[in-house]
């Protein structure tokens, strides 16, 4: 253990792991910049260096970048990164009402918190959690897919029929583009960049971040003023009791998170809106949820920094990358000389342990890193509205059009920052086209791979353990409040 | 008095968007075969609109059913708004982001993103001197993250 701990806290390691923290937290922070890039960044600096400290860096950047994106979509409604979708939710409405501070504490400290359950799964449970993911098939991930979508209904606020709206325009848009099944270009009209399909980063700035930007320059009644009103104080103490009050919530999300990172395809952004709607649904106060819930912001935070844990899960134990970041530490793990898959726990045994080690330790770091990263945004949101605002603007214009360097994302994010606005006058909820978006590809090629392979039948779909379970918790996310309100009325008559 | 309100236009849109959808699909190549008729390229987007345009009617209905809840649509209204500051700084942003996608190319990101900057900031009432330390400051934060650190290529436009 002490030959582990000196080996990842020797000065080779520690400083370039240490270093790709804090460009973690600058990466995550700037929308259109991802943990993937980051890490596919740091990946060719490794090259000359031990393993460990290459795999360090990589660790480092992934926790410290998710972390950082909910930063702007606290104080903002500018996520950072995909995975911070979730958190705008809450995080924002809490930083209106002057309890930013408690937000983004929280956020780091659930992040945290979520990140060590992640990486404590990884190290205990990571080869039955493989297996369990294994057993997974286009049947299964349909159901987990229609899953996800189900949490729109959850997490919607007014009108569910304008919340479905928002949904299936969502999954709509995820058919535009080179069809997967059969090449064919849907809905593209010869246009090269609409064949690629339209990217979530963009909708999801344009959506969230610029139609907010346009709000708020309509309802602000001085632009001169600073951009956040309080005196951000990270204070650990002051979150101390609302963790506690939370804990089986926290455990909760951080565990569903770790499950869905696990599960090769479905990543961090899933698993926070996942984590949110299910929180909303057992929650004794699910009105509150929107309109600044301590358990809405606790919730996704702790989710995906848990799901990064579980990404690594196939990744170790199968050679099965789990998300894009995976995929890259793959690359990575193959160009140290390593093989990952079983065999690694036997012959990398040191290693092994080396990369659980350095996922915990990292947890500890993203405090100090995450602290002082808190610290730099803050300073920037103290500008005054107008020059932040026309900073947002750029860096939304800059970040969409690095992301395939075409300036047909530059109108993506300004036809969606319009919509979003315009959706919002009418009560439409924003969330669920984003939720549409991300988990539409999914649902279409499982569900029209799994026809293809029972010719026709929908009867497999509902045939397979894993799916039985899947369609039963769905079930009971409708049906549990109506049953249960059912049967204390019956007890109550009886 | 105007009768129609919010419920229609978002029932008519979500009708106008299904049936476009149906209208483009049936150029979609179909399938050889019995189970890939039903799963080629069309049928995804088919059920969605098919979903869409029954969530639009009943948008529709429903606005007329509780006309009562939704606030009538006026014109006079919206023309009146055009005219505020506030709007008009909304539509300058509009414009700026147009200009910025048609003439990245051409004047190459710096000239770009400095217009686009000062003219915002003009609209937004920031004083000169701020408003050109601020573009610069922003352009090289930009230029260091961007083309520095992430070695991303940003257009230089053909004047350089």
């Amino acid at each position: 253990m002490d030959a582990i701990l000196l080996s990842v806290l020797d000065f080779n390691v520690l400083i370039p792991w240490l270093l790709a923290m804090v460009l973690g937290i600058f990466v995550g922070g700037i929308p259109g910049l991802t943990a993937t890039m980051a890490v596919a960044l740091i990946v060719p600096i490794t090259y000359h260096m031990p393993p460990i400290a290459g795999l360090a860096m990589i660790i480092g950047v992934s926790f410290t970048s998710i972390f950082a994106g909910d930063i702007p979509a606290t104080f903002l409604r500018v996520p950072g990164t995909p995975a911070s979708g979730a958190a705008v939710l809450d995080g924002y409405k809490m930083s209106q009402k002057g309890q930013g501070s408690l937000a983004i504490t929280l956020d780091l400290a659930c992040s945290s918190i979520g990140g060590i359950v992640g990486m404590l799964i990884l190290i205990f449970i990571s080869p039955l959690l493989a297996i369990f993911a294994l057993k997974f098939s286009h049947f299964e991930y349909f159901w987990l897919g229609v899953l996800g979508l189900s949490m729109s209904a959850i997490i919607s606020k007014g009108s569910k029929v304008k919340g479905l709206i928002s949904t299936l325009s969502g999954v709509l848009l995820s058919t535009i583009g080179i069809d997967i099944a059969t090449g064919y270009p849907r809905f593209s009209f010869g246009n090269s960049e609409l064949m690629s399909g339209i990217g979530f980063i963009p909708v999801m700035i344009g959506l969230f971040g610029i139609s907010e930007v346009f709000r708020s320059i309509l309802t602000a009644d001085d632009m001169t003023v600073s951009t956040i009103g309080e005196k951000i104080v990270v204070s650990f103490s002051a979150v101390r009791k609302h963790i506690s009050k939370h804990l089986r919530l926290v455990a909760q999300s951080s565990v569903i998170g770790n499950v869905i990172g696990a599960l090769p395809g479905a990543g961090a952004d899933i698993a926070a809106w996942v984590a949110y709607g299910v929180a909303k649904r057992t929650s004794k106060n699910p009105d509150d949820f929107g309109e600044g819930s301590i358990e809405g912001c606790i919730a996704p935070t702790s989710a995906n920094n848990a799901a990064l844990g579980g990404s690594w899960i196939p990744a170790l134990v199968f050679g099965i990358p789990g998300d894009t970041i995976t995929s890259i530490v793959l690359g990575a793990m193959l160009m140290y000389g390593l093989k990952p898959g079983p065999l690694i726990f036997e012959g990398e045994r040191f290693l092994v342990n080396q990369i659980f080690a350095v996922g915990l330790l990292s947890q500890i770091f993203l405090l100090i890193v995450g602290y002082l990263g808190i610290r730099a945004y803050t300073l920037i949101f103290k500008f005054p509205k107008n020059i932040v605002y026309v900073g947002i603007l750029l860096f939304s214009i800059v970040g969409s059009y690095a992301m395939r360097s075409s300036t047909f994302d530059i109108g993506v994010i300004l036809f969606f920052g319009v919509l979003g606005f315009l959706m919002e006058k009418v009560k439409i909820p924003l969330p669920p086209m984003i939720l549409g978006l991300i988990l539409g590809p999914m649902i279409e090629e499982n569900l029209r791979i799994g026809l293809i392979k029972t010719d026709g039948s929908f009867l497999p779909f509902v045939g397979r353990p894993i799916s039985i379970f899947l369609v039963t918790v769905l079930v009971a996310m409708y049906f549990w409040e109506p049953i249960t309100r059912l049967v204390r009325r019956i007890l109550r008559s009886g | 008095m105007s009768r129609i309100n919010q419920e229609h236009v978002i029932g008519a849109a979500c009708v106008l968007v299904g049936a476009i959808v149906l209208c483009l699909t049936t150029t979609f190549p179909k399938g050889a075969t019995s189970s890939m008729q039903l799963t080629g390229p069309a049928f995804f987007p088919n059920l969605l609109a098919i979903i869409l345009l029954a969530l639009g009617c009943y948008q529709i209905v429903n606005g007329f059913i509780n006309k009562g809840e939704f606030a009538a649509f006026s014109g006079k209204d919206c023309f009146a708004a055009m005219k505020n500051r506030k709007v008009i700084t909304i539509f300058v942003i509009i414009g700026a982001f147009i200009f910025y996608i048609l003439f990245l190319k051409t004047l190459g990101f710096f000239i770009t993103s400095l217009i686009f900057l000062l003219v915002l900031q003009w609209q937004l009432q920031i004083v000169w001197w701020k408003s050109i330390l601020t573009a610069f400051a922003f352009l090289g934060i930009i230029y260091l993250i961007f083309v520095k650190i992430f070695t991303i290529s940003l257009p230089s436009g053909v004047l350089f």
